[in-house]
């Protein structure tokens, strides 16, 4: 069960792509309080998670994601609420096949810096030879606060 | 019945055609009815534990579902399970306030807003176990005892039980093979610790157990952070009878408010336990980041099943992909 490199390499694909809303990523997840009344019958596995009573969760009116973006191979699409110049950091980390880093993703992604006049949607160009597979980078706002990014590259014709 | 059997019996009921296991052969039994599986699980589900209440809150929701979409009545079985939920909570009169509980759900499976009419509906159901309140940001606190439940209970009636699936080629051995591909993501209000315990492969059985039967590293040298190797999974058993084993290559990569596991099948190799060679693609990702007011959870995955390729197989979707981006309310 061996699959052809070269073909999947040259095979047109797809990316998807995923950008953190930064305007929400500095806010408190979620808060505890000991509010709890009533212990629950059993003791969560591992005995580490809070206790469920005494958990509070902040819940938004809107129960749907944002979606992420897909496109073309060669552009990713982020999606991006707030304006400002965006650092895209696009670290070396390559995850599939395991155990390859690819040192030369980090000039795939152009431009870098960028600058975002309206939040909404950004292109950024892709290497389009690099073969399938997870890259992991930051975007960085102006003040130099790090955001996760995922680029997922597939191979499906 | 099982619950994981009957879990899949409500599924059948609302995706009529996309969950077929008689298709795979030695099927469990599926002729049971919606009403009986909720039953069992209502008899069965031990709602101490997080991973009972995220079972009894799944099943409640797909009973509404099944119920709301006139597929089948299933009301008394319902008000049971419902009546179950809420007892743990103390001053709660479960069978009388389980309408209220039923009430603001169908709100959410409605329109997935959560409006002031759903949270004074779970206030109710709840009693004084849920306190709930409207923050500076627009936002619903929830406090309390039932504040997880509750929550938990909002996030299941949301969600959108449809994937995004296209079908596609790739190529095996020179040859290209139809696949599926599908995308689900969910941004959920677990807290970013429990959700990030289940994307390591070594957890998958444990944090997703109604689709995966075990996970054997088979090579690699898994570490508290980031790690690579080869895992033999056992998946499925509840659909075929037999469960399908596949080697696969992973990659854990842990960073700051990000964990993500990329896998592919792995080669074949004459050092490793060989797999059963049914699955020949199988790749994607599964990722949960910290997003501050929610965690975003994205599963990925690309899939061809030898021999089946006339056989539905959106069955993965609820089964496989939407339980796994449910991953932070299982542990």
């Amino acid at each position: 069960m061996t699959r052809d490199a070269d073909a999947v390499a040259a095979a047109w694909g797809r990316l998807v792509g995923l950008a953190v809303d930064a305007c929400q990523s500095h806010h408190a997840a979620h808060a505890v309080t000991d509010s709890g009344k009533k212990a629950f019958g059993k003791k969560e596995r591992g005995g580490t998670d809070p206790d469920p009573q005494q958990m509070s969760f902040t819940v938004s009116p809107h129960q749907r994601c944002r979606p992420t973006s897909t496109g073309q191979r060669g552009v990713v699409v982020l999606n991006y609420e707030q304006a400002g110049q965006l650092q895209f950091d696009y670290s070396p980390v390559y995850l599939l096949p395991a155990g390859e880093p690819r040192t030369n993703a980090a000039q795939t992604a152009t431009p870098s810096p960028m600058q975002l006049t309206a939040p909404g949607y950004v292109e950024v160009s892709i290497e389009p030879q690099l073969p399938r597979g997870l890259y992991v980078g930051e975007l960085h706002d102006a003040t130099g606060k790090g955001d996760p990014l995922l680029i997922y590259i597939d191979d499906l014709i | 019945m099982k619950i994981d059997a009957a879990m899949a019996v409500l599924y059948q009921a609302l995706l009529p055609g996309e969950v077929d296991p008689a298709a795979f052969g030695n099927p469990p039994d599926f002729a049971t009815s919606p009403q009986a599986a909720l039953a069992d699980i209502a008899a069965q589900v031990d709602v101490d534990t997080r991973q009972g209440r995220y079972l009894a809150n799944l099943a409640y929701v797909l009973g509404l579902r099944i119920d709301g979409e006139n597929i089948d009545a299933v009301t008394p079985e319902l008000n049971a399970l419902g009546a179950k939920i809420l007892a743990p909570f103390p001053g709660v009169d479960g069978p009388a306030l389980e309408p209220n509980l039923a009430t603001g759900l169908r709100r959410v499976l409605g329109s997935p807003m959560i409006t002031q009419d759903v949270v004074d509906d779970l206030d109710t159901a709840f009693g004084g176990s849920l306190e709930s309140s409207l923050n500076a940001s627009d936002q619903w606190e929830f406090h309390g005892p039932a504040a997880e439940t509750a929550t938990m209970l909002i996030e299941l009636a949301a969600l959108d039980i449809h994937c995004q699936c296209e079908d596609g080629l790739v190529t095996v051995d020179g040859a290209q093979v139809p696949v599926l591909k599908c995308v689900f993501e969910v941004c959920t209000n677990a807290p970013y610790d429990l959700c990030m315990r289940g994307v390591d492969p070594r957890n998958w059985p444990t944090y997703s157990p109604l689709f995966f039967q075990s996970v054997e590293v088979l090579s690699g040298s898994p570490s508290p952070g980031n790690w690579e190797g080869v895992i033999q999974e056992s998946v499925g058993a509840l659909l075929t009878g037999t469960p399908l084993i596949t080697n696969l290559l992973v990659s854990y990569h842990e960073q700051a408010k990000m964990a993500v596991t990329a896998y592919d099948i792995a080669p074949d190799s004459s050092i490793l336990k060989a797999d059963d060679g049914t699955i020949d693609v199988d790749y994607g990702y599964f990722s949960v980041t910290d997003e501050g007011l929610h965690r975003r959870v994205s599963v990925v995955k690309i899939v061809h099943i030898r021999g089946k390729e006339d056989v539905p197989t959106n069955w993965m979707c609820p089964l496989v992909l939407q339980q796994q981006a449910m991953i932070g309310w299982w542990l």
